[in-house]
């Protein structure tokens, strides 16, 4: 048989596995670089601009919101009218309180101008309208500044001037000189009447103000009477400002929303960007720690689990990817246990099968058959204790029809012993074929072994070479078992001395010889079934054996019989422990009687010993059985034999032994040239048994006998005759068949 | 008594008629399953048992005894009892016990059945 063996280097079991995590890991890195994995400091850029750019946005927006808030206010409510009126009418105030506190007595002190380039002001300039004017005299405006405009100066965009006002009307002092000169009548200046009105109407002492549309532009007009320390008026201050438009108000608030705009952006920026990185700084860290624990895996290192601190988005992340971690851990361990389970069982089934093809080749080194010789039965039993085993037995037929028996058992177990037995059984036929004595056989067997084994091996063996005719047997032995020898008077070994094969070059073996007469046995075994152990460790032992031989007429039935005591000693689950072999050899027994005038006489072949017990019966029935068949019983005959003899051996243990196991039933069986008796002895003391000579079915039918009772009746109608004796303590029945069957008488 | 050797199947062939499927040893052992097998087989409307023998190893006077129990018990119930497949040195039994005039015996299933069909 053709093995393909498979080494390892071919086998990929655990090479799929590494293929299966670089897979992985490739793959894994192919997809890094494709989606251009970007580094945390990056994501925390963009955050962090994110963040800014809202937070610019939203500040922006929310001056933006609030300024139109404000803008739609003012200029969808008269409370821009209101602010800009109260603030004209406060300024005029606050001038003509400025201005009468100024003056000097009861009119207006020169001195009392605006001062150029100072807007709060209401000093005139040097070389104002009043000479010789103080023009270091500054009264502090409060709340409003009215701007001086200097000579061809640009007048601002929003035009609002004060003037004071002597009581002729005369213009004292202005804050716009190029426009409203001093020296002059306020009337040719203030061309509306409103404000001619208000002027004389402060003159006259009494103040007023209001929101006036002069050149289709709203002014706020507030006139205020100057008044001395007397309360007389002395004066007026005339002030004119502007209500601001919708240009006018963007036009005022331009420049601030825009250096407020500049401002905001420089302290939200750093803001915002701070913010920005304060705020991302934990979640990109985590980003982080994934991405790393990621690219671990991805290398292999599946030991990478990050750390779950927060049950938001990324802590779910974190808790998948640790699962998915998991799972993939125990996928690879299932796989890989997969992958290994299925290479020892890969494995397994390679050894197996070796050992099967070992078994076969060590099947075919054993005999496929047991010898046929005249006058000799041979019956082989081969158990080895595993698949192959180191026993061995064989057969070496010589031309001159001696026959060569061989049985031996290689050291150790398993492979190696049979290997060893194959070997020592080869070496034997070789040997036995030049050899001419059982000593010559062991003793080149032996050298030769000694120098092609390695050294602590050897092989035990038993070899005989029996001369059928004569019955003589030759033997040696090279440490094996000392067979046994069943004959009439009982039991002996077959004792012989040498060292096992293969130990000691050189060796001298004995050599013995013995002659087996007709009906003696002979069993050759192994050391498997004396040593086999009973679950109480008990072994099975020589003695043992030695009894069960002894208690066995012998035959080849002995082998069937030592097993069912083998069984009986170690129990139905009894695991064997050593190979078993056995050999048995029978030489036919032979009607001794020579004399013409002796051959009826019956001459004892054997005899042996059955505990009473039921079913018991059954052993005698098979042993005298396999005497009677080699004594050319057969047939009707022979099954009406056996069965008289079972009937006979169950009345001896129930009737007269009562099935008491010390109490066994003795069997004889003898022959003569013309017949087989049985002989089967109870130690029970009783009458003879009465039966009817003919038990009555009918009468049974009727319930009149009992249904049993027809022991004795079958075994007086199948027996050639009977004989029932009673001597002191025992009880003999002897039957008797006939070889061939005689006429009935009369 | 010692344990039983025997193994017995029943088959009820029909309303009247039952197989009794015997393997092992008849000794005094099988009594129990024997009877039991018989009593699984027989209904109010089992007219014939039929005792299957193909597969019998060993019967001594026991089993013969047991085998009129049987009987007894078959009789009382006027049932018949057949048998088949019995080897020629039981049939030899049966004729020295004269059992086979109270069980018929017949050569295979089939022959058996035949004859109880006609019962």
């Amino acid at each position: 048989m053709k093995q393909t063996i498979t080494s390892p280097s071919n086998d990929t079991s655990d090479g799929g596995v590494r293929k299966s995590e670089k897979g992985t890991r490739k793959s894994m890195e192919r997809y890094r670089q494709r989606s251009g994995a970007k580094k945390g400091l990056g994501l925390q850029v963009r955050m962090t601009f994110s963040y800014l750019g809202m937070t610019v946005v939203i500040v922006l927006l929310s001056e933006l919101l609030i300024v139109l808030a404000i803008f739609t206010a003012l200029t969808q409510s008269a409370a821009l009218d209101k602010v800009a009126l109260t603030t004209t009418r406060h300024t005029a105030q606050v001038y003509a309180l400025e201005a009468g506190v100024q003056a000097s007595g009861a009119t207006l002190d020169a001195r009392t101008t605006f001062q150029p380039g100072r807007p709060a002001s209401i000093a005139l300039p040097g070389g104002g309208v009043f000479q010789g004017g103080d023009p270091t005299i500054v009264i502090p405006y409060i709340d409003t500044q009215v701007p001086y405009i200097a000579p061809h100066q640009p007048p601002p965009k929003l035009l609002w001037f004060a003037l004071l006002i002597a009581p002729n009307g005369q213009v004292l002092a202005s804050s716009w000189p190029e426009r409203y000169p001093a020296s002059t009548l306020f009337t040719g200046k203030l061309t509306d009447k409103q404000q001619v009105q208000l002027v004389q109407n402060a003159l006259a002492g009494k103040d007023g103000s209001m929101v006036a549309t002069i050149s289709q532009a709203s002014y706020a007009l507030a006139a205020e009477p100057v008044l001395s320390r007397e309360k007389h008026v002395i004066g007026a201050i005339y002030v004119q400002v502007p209500v601001p438009s919708n240009q006018g108000i963007f036009q005022v608030f331009e420049g601030g929303w825009i250096f407020s705009g500049l401002a905001w952006l420089f302290i939200i920026t750093p803001v915002g960007v701070f913010f920005g990185l304060m705020t991302t700084r934990g979640l990109v860290r985590r980003v982080h720690r994934l991405v790393k624990a990621t690219a671990q895996f991805a290398t292999g290192d599946y030991t990478q689990r990050v750390a779950v601190s927060r049950r938001d988005e990324i802590g779910q992340l974190e808790l998948q990817f640790n699962q998915m971690a998991e799972q993939l851990v125990e996928s690879i361990a299932r796989q890989q246990a997969l992958t290994e389970q299925n290479a020892r069982m890969e494995e397994r089934g390679r050894i197996e099968q070796e050992l099967r093809t070992a078994q076969y080749i060590q099947q075919s080194l054993l005999p496929k058959e047991v010898p046929q010789l005249t006058e000799w039965r041979v019956a082989t039993y081969y158990h080895p204790a595993r698949e192959v085993g180191g026993d061995f037995y064989d057969f070496h037929p010589f031309e001159d029809g001696r026959l060569g028996v061989v049985i031996g058992d290689a050291t150790d177990k398993g492979v190696s012993a049979a290997l060893l037995m194959a070997t020592t059984c080869t070496m034997l036929r070789t040997a036995a074929q030049r050899a001419t004595s059982p000593r010559e056989v062991l003793t080149q067997v032996n050298d030769l072994l000694y120098a092609n084994i390695p050294s602590g091996m050897f092989a035990t063996c038993f070899y005989a070479i029996l001369d059928p005719e004569s019955g003589r047997l030759h033997y040696a032995n090279a440490g094996h078992e000392w067979p046994y020898r069943r004959y009439s008077e009982g039991v002996s070994e077959l004792q012989a001395t040498g060292m096992p094969l293969g130990m000691m070059p050189g060796t001298r073996y004995d050599e013995q010889e013995v002659t087996l007469a007709p009906g003696e046995s002979l069993l050759l075994y192994s050391d498997g079934l004396v040593e086999a152990h009973n679950a109480q460790r008990d072994m099975f032992d020589l003695p043992r054996l030695k009894t069960l031989i002894g208690a066995h007429p012998g035959g080849i039935g002995l082998i069937d019989s030592l097993l069912k005591d083998l069984t009986t000693f170690a129990g139905e689950n009894w695991e064997q422990e050593d190979d078993v072999t056995l050999i048995a050899l029978q030489r036919a027994p032979a009607f001794p009687a020579q004399d013409p005038q002796e051959e009826d006489d019956l001459r004892l072949l054997s005899e042996w010993a059955i505990p009473s017990a039921p079913d018991n019966e059954r052993q005698a029935v098979e042993q005298v059985a396999a005497i009677a068949q080699s004594l050319q019983l057969s047939g009707e005959r022979l099954e009406s034999f056996k069965t008289a003899v079972g009937e006979a051996t169950m009345n001896a243990m129930e009737h007269g032994n009562h099935y008491q196991p010390d109490k066994p039933v003795v069997l004889q069986v003898l022959a003569s040239q013309k017949a087989i008796a049985v002989r089967i002895r109870d130690q029970g003391e009783r009458e003879l048994i009465i039966e009817p000579d003919i038990p009555d079915l009918q009468a049974k039918l009727a319930g009149q006998q009992a249904p049993r009772g027809w022991g004795l009746f079958l075994i007086k109608n199948l027996v050639d005759e009977l004989h029932v004796t009673n001597e002191a303590h025992t009880h003999t029945v002897e039957m008797i068949m006939y070889r061939e069957e005689t006429p009935a008488e009369g | 008594m010692a344990q039983a050797r025997i193994v017995t199947h029943v088959r009820r062939i029909n309303a009247a008629i039952s197989i009794i499927d015997i393997q092992g040893d008849l000794a005094s052992s099988a009594e129990n399953v024997l009877m039991d097998a018989y009593a699984e087989g027989s209904t109010p409307t089992t007219r014939v048992i039929l005792l299957n023998f193909t597969q019998l190893a060993y019967m001594n006077s026991s089993g013969i005894g047991l085998l009129v129990t049987l009987l007894i018990r078959v009789n009382r119930q006027k049932q018949h009892l057949l048998c088949y497949g019995l080897s020629e040195h039981y049939r030899h039994i049966f004729r020295l016990t004269r059992l086979d005039d109270a069980i018929r015996i017949y050569n295979t299933e089939g022959d058996a059945l035949a004859a109880a069909n006609k019962l």
